[in-house]
Order: C-alpha cells, then structure tokens, then sequence
C-alpha cells in the first residue's frame, strides 16, 4: 500500500496545485485537510504543520496538505495568486476527499483559518473546522502588514520607490516578495464575508488561542463573527505568536501546546 | 525586465523523499525534458525549501525555462524533513559540527540523485551558504551558488548589535508606545533577540577563510543584496576563499537597494535572472 501521495494535480482546468496526501498505517479514523497561512506567515507556519500531520498520522488520521495556486509548490507564478480560484480549488479538493471517505476535518492557521471558514459555508463540507489563531479581520490584516513592511524598510534604511507595480496591465502590490493583485487584496480585505443563511447543517468550529499572542481582539472577533452560524468551542493554550519568528525562545512549548490542543480537539471521546 | 513566465510542470514536478535510518529529508525535483543540470537549493538554517519569499521556486521557473533542472530542500528539522536523532541543522556548536551535519544530509541527497546522471550545482542562501560550499568543494564539485552568503561572527557575540538598533529606533515611533501603553510588548522576546541564547562560534579569526583546505570550486556565483548592511564583510570573507585557491573563479554582483533576503518581487526577479545568465556562462559581474 502506498502510504504517501505527493502529486502536482490538476484540480481545475489550467490550476495546479501541490498535493501531500500521507496515510495512516493505523486504522483510519477521517480526513484532516490543512490550510495554509498567507505570505511570510506560511514559512514561519511549516514546522508546526509537518508537526501536527506527523502526530495526527500516529492517531489515524489521513492528511491531505495543498498549497493555494502561486504559492508554495503548486503552480504558477507569485502574480497568479488568487484567493477566489483558490477557494474554488479548495471546494473541489474537499468533495474529491468526501467522496472517498469520511468525516472531513478542517485544520487551519492564521489566514488559513479564516479561508477555510469561508470555504466551509460556501461549499458545507467539514464536520469541524480546528482553527489556530485566526486573523479575524482581513483589512487590519493586511494593515498589519503593510506597517511591518515600512518598519522594515526603515529600521534597515531602504529606499523605496512606492509597493505598487503595474505588470502586464495589471496593478499588484508587493508585500516583501509577495504581489498581491487588486482582485486578490479585495478578496482577503472581504473577509469576515457574511453568508447569510446556510443550507448545509452546521458544522462545529473549535479555536485555538495563544496566550501571548496579543490577538485576543482579532480572534474574538471572529469568534462573534463564527458564533452566528457555527456552535463554537475555544480553547486558550500557553504559547508565543510562532507566526511571527522562527527564534522565539518558546517555539518548542508552543508547538507541543498546539499538537495537544489539536489532539484533544479531533480525540473522538471528547 | 523580462516578465516571469507561468510554468506548469505535470509529469515534471515531484515530490522526493531520502528515508534514513535516523532522518528523513524532503524536497521537490522539477526536471525538464531534456534536463541538462540540476541546481540543488538548500535553504538557511532555519528556512524552508521554497526559500525566502519563495525565491528558490521564482528560480527554479526561470530555469526551468533554460532546460535546467531543480532541487528544492528541507532539512532536519525544518519543514517536512526531520531527524529521530539529531537537532538537526538549528543546533550545533561550532562551524565543525554544523558542517558535518550538513554533509551527512546532502551526502544522503547526493547519493539519491547520482542516478539522474545530471551534472549537480549546490546553491544555498545566507547561514546555509559555508556549509554548502564546504561539503561542494569536499565532494568535488565544480560550482556553487552563494546568495546573500553570510559568514560566522569572528567571536561568540554578547550583544546582538543589529537588534539593539532596531529596537533603539523603534522606540521613536509612535505604535511603539501605543504597545507599551497597552501592555502589548513582549519583553521576554526581546531581552533574546538582544541577548541571544545560541551564538555561533567561529573557525578563527573574523572573517578569515575555514581551516579545510580540501578541495576546491571552479566557479562560484555570490549575490549580495544592495543594502545588506554585512555586505562588505561577507565579500572580504568570500575573495579571501578566492585568493586561497578554494575557489578559482569568482563571480560577484549586487542587487540595487535589496535587503539580505531580498524581500521584494523585483528584486527576487534579478536574482533569479543573474542565476539563469551566470548557469549559461554570461558575465553577470555589475562592479561589486
């Protein structure tokens, strides 16, 4: 039995997107497929990922990780990003998953929390959504980056010519590396987006909160937001903001706390 | 500038795997028909296999394009590859050892990919840079590329003076006393970043060339960013290694106005355009 399926798939026509699907040796208990944070973010995220597939792996559970279309080592270029086809591709993965087998449990970080929410009340296809620290605000996001960028920028004295940049006849905004087109920022900027009233049954959404992160007002908002259609648990964790910096002296207790708190939360006896 | 080109790769692109007995390393190969070298690209010391901003996948599409093959890694304990028995790559005490963990791993990916019969280039970035082109020039390797390629303090440093002038000048900005006003900075987090726990140890004295004198580079490629502010100690280090026959020929440029990691489309774009030319042989020197 082949236990890993690493593959570059097309999801959708011209969309290719790096798949890691491993599989227990254990018996299967349901599906945990990840979501990615955004921009510098992601990297400082990896570790704690391949941490978590490796513990949930041991426990059972089938792993599908992807990376978004322009990211990562799907396909495309960093201009081809584009969080509405993302999320279109996102919708298409998870039924190719449900069709499969079942449950399907959402896992994300950061902005990938806030994705997969979005993707769950468009598509209802989760049974629980585990969600680590999730940014709540999609412009005060965005606002946070832009400030970290000209911080950046002045603390080590480089001059800038302006973040805009026109290629090819569109506009992008370039994020330390990253461009983000207009159709992109508008679409990260649009979330928390209201669903208004859900078909599908709800599924349960577990946050996962850190207690040095000093988000708390970021992640209650989405809580408020989520509690509107969702039955929502939250679980508050000793740890620092790993998303921030890879030399955070507290990374190892921070990644245990999380490993732990997702246990407990996808442990079918709770 | 020539705009990047989208590259879609299907049955190009895949994952590969070495399993140890101790470690596992994973990365994803991009071989294009007609694969005419591959560059393996190893990442810092604490940085992931799509490196910096994703700048070793922004190359790797550049030279795809010119039949050039790539191999992008993690290694223990970063991302997707691990170590039961190490620490891997983050921990070590001194340049001997953190070069011997690094050639056992690229040993292991050496080993793996003999069989595609392709002529292999290392390139690195920053803190992974020595080491890679320690284990190159040991394994008798012909070329090397080096971004942003950092050397070890000269002396284990009681003071990070880079941090304790970010936060002296964070300290004129208004968000920052809004933080200290709301209780929102961490001063455990930043008593570190000054105080740092782990100091690398130097091989001698600083910026002086490593003590193995085995082996040598033929060619080597340094990219440094325009406004790294270690730039010029960094190139001391590396024409040292020149002038000690380590490396026979040395290529340098410089990218206007980037940082050390290049953190800007544009920038990782020239890098990854001086890459491509300096692999086909062109002068890709602009007067270091």
């Amino acid at each position: 039995m082949e236990f890993e399926k690493f593959r570059l798939e097309e999801i959708r026509p011209g969309r290719w997107i790096w798949i890691q699907e491993t599989l227990p040796v254990v018996p299967h208990k349901g599906n945990v497929m990840f979501f990615n944070p955004l921009l510098d973010e992601r990297k400082r995220s990896a570790g704690i990922q391949a941490s978590v597939e490796r513990a949930l792996l041991d426990q059972g559970w089938r792993i599908i990780r992807w990376d978004y279309v322009g990211t990562g080592d799907s396909g495309g270029t960093g201009l081809e990003f584009d969080p509405e086809e993302s999320l279109k591709d996102g919708g298409v993965l998870g039924r190719q998953i449900l069709d499969k087998n079942d449950p399907l449990i959402a896992f994300g970080i950061r902005w990938g929390a806030d994705f997969a929410l979005t993707l769950d009340q468009e598509y209802g296809i989760f049974s629980r959504l585990v969600l680590v620290e999730p940014v709540g605000n999609g412009k005060r996001f965005l606002m946070g980056q832009r400030l970290r960028r000209d911080a950046f920028e002045k603390i080590h004295r480089i001059p800038s010519d302006g973040h805009q940049m026109n290629i090819n006849g569109h506009t992008y905004e370039d994020f330390q590396g990253f461009p983000l087109s207009e159709r992109a920022i508008q679409f990260i900027e649009s979330l928390p987006r209201d669903p208004g009233s859900l078909s599908q049954p709800s599924s349960l959404v577990h946050i996962i909160k850190l207690t040095q992160a000093r988000t708390h007002r970021a992640v209650n908002q989405f809580v408020e937001f989520a509690g509107k259609h969702h039955p929502v648990l939250q679980t508050e964790v000793g740890g620092e903001p790993f998303w921030d910096s890879l030399t955070n002296p507290g990374f190892d207790e921070t990644q245990m706390a999380v490993l732990q708190a997702v246990h407990t939360s996808l442990d079918p006896k709770q | 500038m020539k705009e990047p080109q989208a590259i879609h790769w299907p049955p190009h692109q895949k994952a590969f795997v070495v399993k140890g007995e101790e470690s596992r390393i994973q990365g994803v190969l991009r071989l294009p028909p007609n694969c005419r070298k591959l560059v393996v690209m190893v990442p810092a010391l604490t940085g992931t296999r799509t490196g910096p901003q994703r700048i070793f996948v922004d190359i790797s599409h550049h030279l795809f394009q010119q039949e050039i093959g790539t191999l992008t890694l993690d290694l223990p304990p970063n991302g997707d590859s691990y170590d039961w028995k190490h620490s891997g790559v983050r921990k070590w005490k001194d340049l001997e050892e953190l070069n011997a963990i690094v050639a056992l791993y690229l040993g292991q990916v050496r080993e793996q990919l003999d069989e595609l019969e392709v002529p292999l280039i290392w390139m690195s970035i920053s803190w992974g840079c020595i080491p890679v082109a320690t284990f190159a020039r040991e394994n008798g390797f012909e070329e090397a590329i080096l971004l942003s390629p950092s050397t070890i303090v000269g002396k284990a440093q009681k003071v990070d003076a880079s941090s304790l002038r970010t936060y002296y000048l964070k300290l004129f900005r208004r968000e920052t006393w809004g933080k200290i006003l709301r209780f929102q900075i961490r001063p455990r987090r930043i008593f570190y970043t000054i105080f740092p726990k782990q100091r690398p140890i130097s091989q001698g004295a600083s910026g002086s060339p490593s003590a193995s004198s085995v082996g040598h580079l033929d060619r080597g490629l340094c990219l440094y960013g325009g406004n790294d502010p270690e730039k010029d100690r960094y190139k001391a280090y590396w024409e040292a290694e020149k002038a000690s026959g380590r490396i026979k020929h040395l290529d340098e440029a410089v990218v206007p106005n980037a940082d050390h990691s290049f953190m800007g489309w544009k920038w990782k774009q020239e890098v990854a355009l001086h890459v491509g030319d300096w692999m086909e042989g062109k002068e890709v020197g602009n007067g270091v």
